[in-house]
């Protein structure tokens, strides 16, 4: 370093101890007038050669101890100014000490910047500057009363501001940054002084406001506020609370504002989370999810009340007595619940993927309370399709057809659907009653998608069936027409196709001429129909049903035609006195009318040898036909029972304004569904596919210990329908029995696959 | 009272230790067994044939079917009055399990395996009835003959299950002593179940009988049939009854 014209020379030798005490006198001097802001008079180089020439000399701890001392004096006459200072001005005035005191070690630490970099680094002495804060820490803050008075200064300024005053947030984020800054950057003084205070001032301010809030307003108005308040205290947090603090205050608003209230808000009878749903209160709801996202565990209770209700409602609908008798009604009601819920769930929820299983496990669980879901389910679609279509665009239709599969996914006895909806479609097919094949094959196209071919399989088997009659009828009648009008040489070639003599063929085809017979061939395995014994058929359509069975054999050998008497229709040209009548009726009613060819009056015993219908049937047909309103026949004794020895005559007399005359028939008996258990086809079927499914699994996997087999049969069938592991455990000991399976002979949980 | 042999025996006579006298001037007839034998043993073996045929005679008598070269019926009275031993003894279903007989008879064939328990006449047997019940002692061989029972049991070859009647009778006389709720299950098996018995199910009980640790270690979910879980469960819900 060269030296120049100074008046601090120096040798490089040393520094005799009167010239140190000389130029630390001077920097005194120096520092004084920095304190005295009188600074701009001095040259800074000077000083900080003077700073060096001592530090160099071995002079650092003098320095250092005497800048600390002078800072020490200085402070001690701050913190008379502080002590004196009134209220009202004491975060300004401690403000104002502070930076100033700031811009002084600033200035001090420059100058006696080598000392800090040489000497306290040896001697492992705190840095001038930060000696600095420490010193304004001990002497200002720390001083007896100033940092109670602070603390309280500071509170109540934030205690104002929360009752919506404004306050000099410039002010108290410098006061508090201060009180950070003066511990060297660590937040133990701001902690003691005024954070600590700070947070249990802010719990108790709000414990008692959210009480009184809570008493005197409804749960949407508090969770208003409670959201004002966060806003509120976000933002002051930001404005001048230390970061560290920021969380701290979230926790204890969070605890003071949700989550001790949570579950009361949730229950509260009159504003609650059950009055918001039922009132659809989107809004105050997705508020309150907002707010109870802060603090997750008291997501639970509203999730279990958003449980409770869908059960609740969904019990109350499957209860509903009204509902028992209309299953539109029903369906309509469920798939309301399920809608009004499941907006909740997008809107306020926001998607929210517990809730959304809340809500589908509570659907599940009422839907699947009896098997009248299932039922009622089949009974929708069946009434939507019978009633016609009119005025339904095809978006409505779609739109509920989609319903409608949205239900049938909770159901978990699907199989029971299945057969409901198989005898509905039946019904609906051969009465002819469906409103349009199209929404009908929609419905299960949607059902194979959602479930596979195998569970639709029978069902398009119905429909095929309902075409290729139509087929065969149209060759019957042309076929049938043909040798009606034949001449003798083209009967060979018609007739050839027949196993009747051509003289036959023909007497048998002009005998039926005027007797028209249409036949819808159902195959066995896709009808849920009952097998019933055959009743005796009146002379013309007995033969013009062995014409066609004749017909068909011959076309479709290797197959057995039965005739299911106790479907269909026939028309009837009746002769009365007042003129002739045509009559719709069932078959069997049929047979009992064209008794009425040769006699005019019967028994009941006669008409049952005679005709062979089974007793509960007939005596169902024969009361249609008596019945008051209708009175074909006229029964004696006129009472409802029914007597072997009852006698039914031809009424002459009969009258009607209609030409053609529908003959209402009256409803069976309806065969008793116990709502709760499932019908004892399905449980055949159940059996059949259980075993099955043991087969299948056992056949790949050769060998399988108990629990596994289980496990792997229900997991195959729980898409269809839920049985227990007794249920498994029985069949599998039928098929131990049969020997699809063994036991293993080391281990006897083991099962093996006998080929 | 008919035994669990469907019979009923005819009244016990005292063993007076004389041997019946050995039938003088009855050929042996030629069976196949027999002619598989050594030529030394051939004249002592007709003994067991010749009583053979005498026990058949006595089936006959009783009413037997006449068709068929077996014992049935009326001849094992006989043949267990020639081995002094009851007609309920544990002994006989072990000696079925040695001949290999099945469907409650003895066939010549059966009984021409009598020879493996080193026996030449009728009373060397019987003097083996001792030690045929001994045999019962080792746990193996129990499970074996106790196994073999089922097929002994079931007269008509055609039936694969047992009636229950059959099947308790047989229980009782081979479980008795060796399981503590042998007469608990006989009366529930009867009054509540009331179905016939499998294959499976009858070989099942045995294990279930030594089922270490008792009802307690029982395994519901387990792959016991489901006739002993129900067993279980009635037993248990009796036990909660009686403890109130």
């Amino acid at each position: 370093m060269s030296s120049n014209t100074s008046t601090f020379a120096f040798s490089s030798s040393g520094l005799a101890p009167d010239r140190a005490t000389a130029i630390w006198g001077a920097l005194r001097k120096a520092i004084q007038l920095v304190f005295d802001g009188r600074a701009s008079s001095l040259r800074f180089e000077e000083l900080y050669r003077s700073s060096y020439s001592l530090v160099l000399h071995k002079h650092g701890a003098m320095l250092y101890d005497g800048t600390v001392a002078l800072i020490t004096e200085q402070l001690k006459k701050v913190s008379r100014v502080v002590v004196a200072a009134p209220k009202e001005t004491l975060l300004d005035v401690v403000v104002n000490e502070w930076n100033n005191h700031k811009v002084v070690m600033v200035m001090i630490r420059d100058i006696l910047m080598y000392m800090d970099k040489t000497y306290c680094k040896q001697e492992k002495k705190v840095p001038v500057y930060d000696m600095g804060l420490l010193l304004f820490q001990n002497h200002v803050v720390r001083n007896g009363s100033v940092s109670i008075k602070l603390r309280s200064v500071l509170l109540e300024n934030i205690f104002n501001e929360r009752h919506g005053e404004i306050v000099d947030r410039v002010l108290l984020k410098n006061c508090l940054s201060m009180l950070v800054d003066v511990a060297v950057y660590n937040h133990k003084v701001y902690q003691q002084v005024f954070e600590e205070e700070f947070l249990k001032h802010t719990r108790n301010f709000y414990a008692q406001e959210s009480q009184d809030f809570i008493s005197r307003n409804t749960v949407p108005d508090y969770l208003v506020k409670v959201e004002k308040r966060l806003q509120e205290e976000e933002q002051r947090a930001a404005a001048y609370l230390d970061k560290t603090t920021h969380a701290k205050l979230k926790a204890v608003l969070h605890e003071e504002l949700i989550a001790k209230y949570a579950e009361r808000l949730v229950a509260d009878e009159r504003s609650g989370a059950v009055p918001m749903f039922q009132a659809d209160s989107i809004a105050n709801m997705r508020r309150m999810y907002a707010l109870f996202s802060r603090v997750p565990s008291t997501l639970d209770c509203l999730r279990a009340s958003l449980g409770a209700l869908v059960r609740e409602t969904g019990t109350n609908i499957v209860r509903d007595q009204e509902n028992v008798k209309n299953p539109t009604l029903f369906v309509q009601q469920v798939l309301d619940c399920r809608a009004k819920f499941h907006s909740f769930v997008v809107q306020s929820f926001n998607e929210d993927r517990s809730f959304a299983r809340t809500l589908k496990d509570g659907l599940e669980h009422f839907i699947n309370l009896d098997s009248r879901a299932a039922q009622y389910l089949s009974l929708y679609i069946d009434e939507m399709l019978k009633k016609g279509l009119k005025g339904i665009t095809e978006d409505e239709v779609e739109l509920r057809l989609g319903n409608v599969m949205s239900i049938f996914r909770y159901l978990q006895d699907k199989d029971v659907f299945e057969d409901f909806y198989k005898q509905h479609l039946a019904g609906r097919l051969l009465s002819g009653q469906s409103a349009s094949a199209d929404v009908e094959k929609a419905m299960i196209a949607k059902l194979k998608a959602e479930c596979g071919h195998q569970f639709t399989s029978r069902l398009e088997g119905m429909f095929k069936d309902m075409e290729l009659s139509k087929q065969v009828m149209e060759h019957f009648t042309k076929w049938k027409g043909q040798l009606v009008q034949s001449s003798s040489s083209t009967l060979s070639s018609i007739v050839s196709t027949v196993t009747m003599s051509n003289r036959d063929a023909v007497a048998a085809a002009k005998a039926t001429a005027d007797t028209e017979l249409n036949v819808t061939v159902l195959t066995t395995g896709f009808w849920p129909i009952p097998v019933v014994p055959d009743c005796v058929l009146p002379q013309p359509a007995e033969q013009c049903a062995k014409m066609f069975a004749d017909f068909y054999m011959n076309r479709h050998s290797g197959r057995r035609l039965t005739w299911q008497t106790n479907l269909g229709t026939a028309e009837l040209r009746c002769k009365f006195a007042r003129g002739r009548k045509e009559l719709v009726v069932h078959t069997y009613q049929m047979c009992i009318l064209m008794m009425y060819n040769k006699g005019d009056k019967f028994t009941f015993a006669e008409l049952r040898d005679a005709t062979n219908i089974p007793d509960a049937e007939l005596q169902r047909h024969l009361l249609s036909l008596a019945h008051p309103k209708i009175k074909v026949l006229r029964k004696t004794p006129n009472t409802k029972s029914i007597a072997d020895d009852h006698t039914f005559a031809y009424n002459m007399k009969y009258t009607s304004k209609l030409f053609r005359v529908k003959i209402r028939l009256l409803s069976a008996a309806a065969a008793k569904v116990e709502p709760k258990k499932v019908p004892a086809s399905v449980i055949e079927a159940r059996k059949n596919r259980v075993e099955a499914s043991i087969v299948r699994v056992m056949k790949s996997r050769k060998t399988l210990d108990h629990s596994n087999l289980v496990a792997e049969v229900l997991k195959q069938l729980t898409s269809r329908f839920t049985v227990k592991p007794a249920f498994i455990k029985k069949r599998i000991e039928s098929l131990i029995e049969r020997e699809y399976l063994e036991r293993d002979k080391d281990d006897r949980r083991q099962y093996n696959y006998l080929a | 009272k008919t035994s669990i042999h469907g019979f009923s025996p005819m009244p016990k006579k005292k063993s007076t230790g004389k041997p019946k006298p050995k039938p003088k001037g009855k050929a042996a007839k030629r069976t196949s067994s027999s002619s598989r034998s050594s030529p030394a043993k051939q004249v002592k073996r007709s003994d067991l044939d010749t009583s053979f045929d005498r026990w058949k005679a006595k089936g006959i008598e009783d009413g037997a079917a006449d068709d068929q070269d077996t014992l049935q019926g009326g001849a094992f009275i006989a043949l267990c009055e020639d081995l002094d031993i009851d007609v309920e003894d544990v002994a006989l279903l072990v000696l079925a399990w040695k001949l290999q007989a099945c469907h409650m008879q003895f066939t010549r064939e059966d009984w021409s395996r009598v020879t493996t328990l080193g026996v030449s006449t009728v009373s060397d047997l019987k003097g083996q009835m001792d030690g045929l019940r001994r045999q019962l002692e080792q746990e193996s061989t129990f499970t074996e003959v106790y196994n073999w029972v089922y097929h002994f049991a079931r007269e008509r070859p055609e039936c694969k299950i047992l009636d229950l009647e059959t099947a308790v009778g047989y229980w009782q006389l081979l479980l008795k002593g060796r399981w503590n709720l042998l007469d608990e299950w006989c009366n529930w098996i009867q009054t509540e179940w009331k179905k016939a018995v499998t294959a499976d199910v009858w070989k099942q009980l045995l294990v279930f009988t030594r089922l270490k640790g008792g009802l307690k270690s029982y395994d519901p979910c387990g792959s016991w049939p489901t006739v002993v879980d129900e067993f279980v469960e009635w037993h248990e819900a009796k036990q909660a009854k009686d403890a109130k």
